[in-house]
């Protein structure tokens, strides 16, 4: 009896150490593999919102940096235009230009627009608004903007309605396009004003 | 020996996978800590940004509203009346420096140049995004720091949206701040100082009964200015019969009749009334800003039939009628041609302007003028109505700026 004994065990530590059958690793490899699909089928859906999130995300992250960016461009704009006779605002091409005498000697408007951000122009273009200062090239500013629209309905205001763009197609079901970005700036240097600013 | 050994090894892998997977869970928070972190910073930045740019915007609307009723030597010189001690500055509400580490809730001046009432405000949201402006006025450059001639000053409001969101995990944020800055010019050009104002070459006054007044108080009650020569003088002299002249008194022996035209010469506001562009300007702007007949300040062609009331500032042409019983308290111009009449019991509280210039030909022709005054009619120079009607006027603004930190503050 303890001889049997010692001999099953023997057998069994055999058994062990050869590891298994064939037939076992056939099946358990197919097993895998059934598990690994399925777990890839049903994680599919979710990296696809995974991705689809983070393109909104980012057209949100793009879109949601660009009234603060704009309104310190766009609001001072026309700043000593009475005195130097200067349009200081004026759309051409849908290219929104912008003149501000912002700066000379002393601290104050000087008269000239010699700094590079007293003469801005914006635009969109290659999904990006764009912005190019005084003599210089275009640059990038913000990205995720498909379009820019540009209005004025009054002196005084100055309408920007932007078309976020995402930076690549969604990959799941669903446009989820944005509304436009309507921003509408008060031009404090276009304000009327009841006597006339130069009166010689 | 061997099942303990096979017990133990299982035991230790489970431990080891364990441990890295919580070391992968680790890594996967920090990464999305670290990115809510950054996408936090940018979003509470560019908000605040904004806010304090909004913040430094309503500053200069509240330096705008209150401007016209300001007296610029006390402003400008500050409650105690002298010059703040050299190096203060007398140009920024509060340094850049300084306005980003304090809570402007507990802020105060150091000096007390150039601040108005309410030099500090804020919004009325929560506490926690409460948002606010410090305000400073100071003269233009071109003119001495306390001597104001040209009535242009300029104000600086600086817009401070402080952070009050902390967590030991998320990034500490100073204040965001804005300096705007407007140049404005208090309209005093209209300024006037005695009951009566003529610019005229000529006129045809008409005085009715004995009954009337025209009262200049403490200044004169007719003054007159001409630029070809002082027919008008003659004209006024003239028209006052017997004991009609004793009805206009003022300053000045009756009737008291003012040659203004030195005073207006040496005078910087009121010399920008013989400007060719400051009527004309005048008269093509005013229809944006007629609010007839609640007022302050009003454009009347075509008066209404009945007693007339209004306070403020008035302008009246063509041929005008105050009937009986109207009051006007404040500033009356009479543009044009035409004829202005006060009917009996009729009074203007304040002061009364009549010019007729052909600003389409040249601009300073002044053609003659035509008044008349009933019986028991009252024209009472009045400095408080003038002033009060004065300040009806909103201020030119001139220009409006931001000043980015990059520049020299």
């Amino acid at each position: 009896m303890v001889r049997a004994r010692r001999r099953d065990r023997k057998t069994m530590n055999r058994n062990r150490q050869s590891g298994f059958t064939l037939l076992e690793a056939v099946l358990s490899l197919a097993l895998g593999l059934l598990v690994v699909g399925a777990f890839l089928t049903a994680l599919r859906p979710m990296q696809q919102w995974s991705a689809d999130l983070g393109s909104l995300a980012s057209r949100e992250g793009a879109v949601w940096t660009i009234p603060s960016l704009l309104a310190g461009w766009i609001v001072p704009a026309g700043n000593d235009r009475h005195r130097q006779g200067r349009p200081g605002v004026w759309v051409a091409n849908d290219v929104l230009a912008l003149q501000s005498d912002l700066e000379g000697e002393g601290g104050f408007p000087d008269g000239d627009l010699d700094e590079p951000f007293e003469f801005l122009r914006l635009r969109a273009q290659a999904g990006q608004l764009q912005v190019r200062s005084g003599r210089g090239f275009y640059q990038p500013a913000a990205q995720a903007v498909a379009a820019l629209r540009i209005q004025r309905p009054t002196e005084q205001w100055l309408r920007l309605e932007l078309e976020a763009a995402l930076p690549r197609p969604l990959l799941g079901p669903g446009t989820r396009e944005g509304e436009p970005l309507i921003l509408d700036f008060a031009l404090p240097n276009f304000r009327p004003n009841l006597f006339a600013e130069v009166e010689e | 020996m061997n099942t303990r050994n096979s017990t133990s090894a299982q035991g230790g892998f489970v431990l080891i996978s364990v441990l890295l997977l919580l070391f992968l869970a680790s890594v996967l928070a920090a990464a999305i800590h670290f990115q809510v972190r950054l996408l936090w910073r940018q979003a509470v930045q560019s908000e605040a940004r904004l806010h304090s740019q909004l913040m430094a915007e309503n500053g200069i609307e509240y330096a705008r509203a209150v401007l016209p009723g300001l007296d610029p030597v006390r402003l400008l010189a500050g409650a105690d009346g002298a010059p703040c001690r050299a190096g203060e500055s007398q140009r920024m509400p509060l340094s850049l420096a300084e306005a980003r580490q304090i809570d402007p809730s507990q802020w105060s001046p150091g000096c007390d140049d150039g601040l108005p009432p309410g030099y500090r405000g804020s919004d009325q949201a929560p506490e926690a995004l409460r948002g606010y402006y410090a305000l400073r006025f100071f003269n233009n450059p071109e003119e001495p720091p306390q001597e104001d001639r040209d009535g242009v000053l300029v104000v600086r409001s600086l817009g401070i949206a402080p952070l009050r969101l902390r967590h030991p995990m998320l990034p500490t944020v100073r204040n965001s701040l804005t300096l705007a800055e407007a140049r404005l010019r208090r309209e005093r050009a209209l300024a006037l100082d005695s009951a009566l104002t003529v610019f005229a070459e000529s006129g045809l006054f008409v005085w009715r009964g004995e009954q009337f007044l025209v009262d200049g108080g403490e200044s004169a009650g007719i003054s007159w200015f001409s630029q070809r020569g002082s027919r008008i003088a003659t004209d006024l002299a003239d028209s006052l019969a017997g004991s009609q002249a004793d009805r206009v008194v003022g300053s000045e022996e009756s009737p008291s009749i003012h040659d203004a035209r030195l005073d207006w010469l040496q005078s910087q506001q009121a010399r920008r009334r013989l400007l060719p562009g400051f009527w004309e300007g005048f008269l093509q702007r005013l229809p944006q800003f007629n609010q007839w007949p609640q007022g302050p300040l009003a454009l009347l062609e075509d008066p209404p039939a009945g007693e007339l009331r209004f306070q403020g500032l008035l302008v009246l042409r063509g041929d005008v009628v105050l009937e009986e019983d109207s009051l006007i308290r404040g500033l009356v111009l009479h543009l044009g041609q035409g004829r202005l009449s006060l009917e009996d019991r009729s009074e203007i509280q304040g002061a009364l302007w009549m010019s007729n210039l052909d600003t389409r030909t040249d601009p300073l022709r002044a053609g003659p003028v035509h008044l008349e005054m009933a019986d028991n009619s009252r024209l009472v120079y009045d400095r408080g109505a003038v002033e009060e009607a004065l300040a009806a006027m909103p201020p030119t603004q001139l220009q409006w700026r931001i000043i980015f930190p990059e520049m020299s503050p």
